[in-house]
């Protein structure tokens, strides 16, 4: 899964592919490949949410002047 | 200086802008910048530009003068401050304390200048809430504005870590109370909106103190800073029943630094729960489709056996009509009603076959007369 991708637009993508399922256009023959699809992107979300950690950056800038 | 006799020669004598320029070096050589408290008396504002009141206690009062645009928090007769001011006397003579910054002391000053600069501030619509921005749901960059030692700062970042994780923080580091803390936190502000990639929010934080600590916070200067800033803001400013004037202009306030964490982060143990929950919900929803779908098949087969089923029926009883049409043709329905069939060639003296109902019949034709 593409790893460039932020948190949002990755949760912003499984939200589109899950409403597919809820579309007219859902189809029978593509169902089982797309939930695949939607099973490894959510797993992705997961292991990023649980494994990402934060920046910190504390300025060298002086704000006393 | 001029020097008459001997006893003259001893004691110094001046022109009166000599002395006065003496007094005010000896002044500024003793003091420097010094602090006075006192009781405002007087307060007055002269062409919206010059400030003058009084400074005074039980047992004194002095003048004192400043810029109106120095004034950063509303004066009132009777309220307790503190000046951080110059001492001078005037060309006039006059004794009088150039102010620099002047600060409300004591819980009811503190109180009142706070409700005048909320109503001033109100009056402008700055709290109003339609001014109030929404806080982006997933920020990937967010600028703190504290101080990094403070309780509140090391709160706010134990939380944070707790949270969705992948953020960037650009941490300020600036005084959170004090006399400078409001130029502090505003040279902030204008930083974070100055930078090339603007954070996404600004986070203001300090932890809990006396009413006068965080008096910092309703300084009327960084509270315009806040009203300004392009970037959303965000204030986790003290405890829960504390309110300060920048919290009321935030985009957003959080009742304490932790809370202001919980507010500007998403929660990741919610969002991995509602993944499962959409992996689970998908799969009944699966079902369901293909439920669906085994319905519409089931209905198409239903409706073609109906139609081949009627069409049997029609065909049938088009058959049906059919062969009780060939029946009125019957030659025994006839002689059932008492007719006779004569078969055989139709010429005199020629034998015939009758046929009746009840018998077979043969006869001459004896005559034959054409109709």
């Amino acid at each position: 899964m593409s790893n460039d991708k932020t948190i949002e637009q990755q949760i912003t993508a499984l939200q589109e592919k899950i409403a597919w399922f809820h579309s007219d256009a859902f189809s029978l023959d593509e169902a089982a490949a797309r939930y695949k699809e939607i099973d490894d992107l959510a797993a992705a979300i997961e292991r990023t949410l649980l494994e990402k950690k934060h920046h910190i950056e504390v300025l060298k800038q002086k704000f006393d002047e | 200086m001029h020097c008459g006799n001997m006893e003259s020669a001893l004691t110094p004598r001046f022109r009166v802008s000599d002395f006065l320029a003496v007094v005010n070096q000896s002044l500024e050589v003793a003091f420097g910048s010094i602090e006075v408290e006192g009781e405002v008396a007087s307060f007055k504002v002269n062409h919206q530009k010059y400030v003058f009141f009084d400074l005074k206690d039980a047992g004194g009062s002095v003048g004192c003068f400043m810029s109106a645009w120095q004034l950063r928090t509303p004066l009132e007769d009777g309220m307790r401050v503190v000046v951080r001011a110059i001492p001078k006397v005037t060309t006039w003579g006059k004794f009088s304390l150039t102010v620099q910054t002047v600060h409300p002391v004591g819980e009811g000053s503190l109180k009142k200048s706070f409700e005048l600069l909320k109503v001033k501030l109100a009056n402008e619509g700055l709290f109003d809430v339609a001014r109030k921005r929404p806080l982006p749901a997933f920020p990937a960059r967010v600028m703190v504005i504290s101080s990094v030692q403070a309780a509140g700062y090391a709160d706010f970042m134990k939380i944070a870590a707790q949270r969705t994780g992948g953020v960037k923080f650009i941490v300020a580091n600036v005084q959170v109370q004090g006399a400078s803390a409001p130029d502090q936190i505003i040279r902030a502000i204008d930083y974070a909106n100055q930078l090339p990639e603007p954070p996404d929010v600004i986070v203001v934080l300090r932890g809990g103190g006396s009413a006068d600590d965080l008096s910092a916070f309703n300084d009327e200067l960084l509270v315009r800073a806040i009203a300004a800033s392009r970037v959303p803001v965000l204030t986790g400013i003290g405890h829960e029943t504390d309110e300060s004037l920048s919290d009321l202009v935030a985009d957003r306030s959080a009742v304490t630094p932790s809370h202001a964490a919980q507010v500007v982060l998403p929660d990741r143990e919610a969002l991995i729960a509602r993944l499962r929950a959409d992996r689970e919900a998908l799969l009944t929803t699966c079902e369901q489709r293909l439920s669906e779908c085994m319905a519409t098949v089931d209905d198409v087969r239903h409706d073609a056996l109906e139609v081949w089923a009627n069409d049997v029926a029609q065909r049938l009883e088009g058959t049906r009509a059919r062969r009780e049409a060939l029946r009125a043709y019957d030659p025994e329905l006839v002689l059932r009603q008492g007719y006779a069939l004569i078969t055989g060639e139709a010429k005199l003296d020629n034998i015939v076959k009758i046929t009746t109902k009840e018998a077979y019949m043969k006869a001459r034709i004896e005559e034959y007369v054409k109709r």
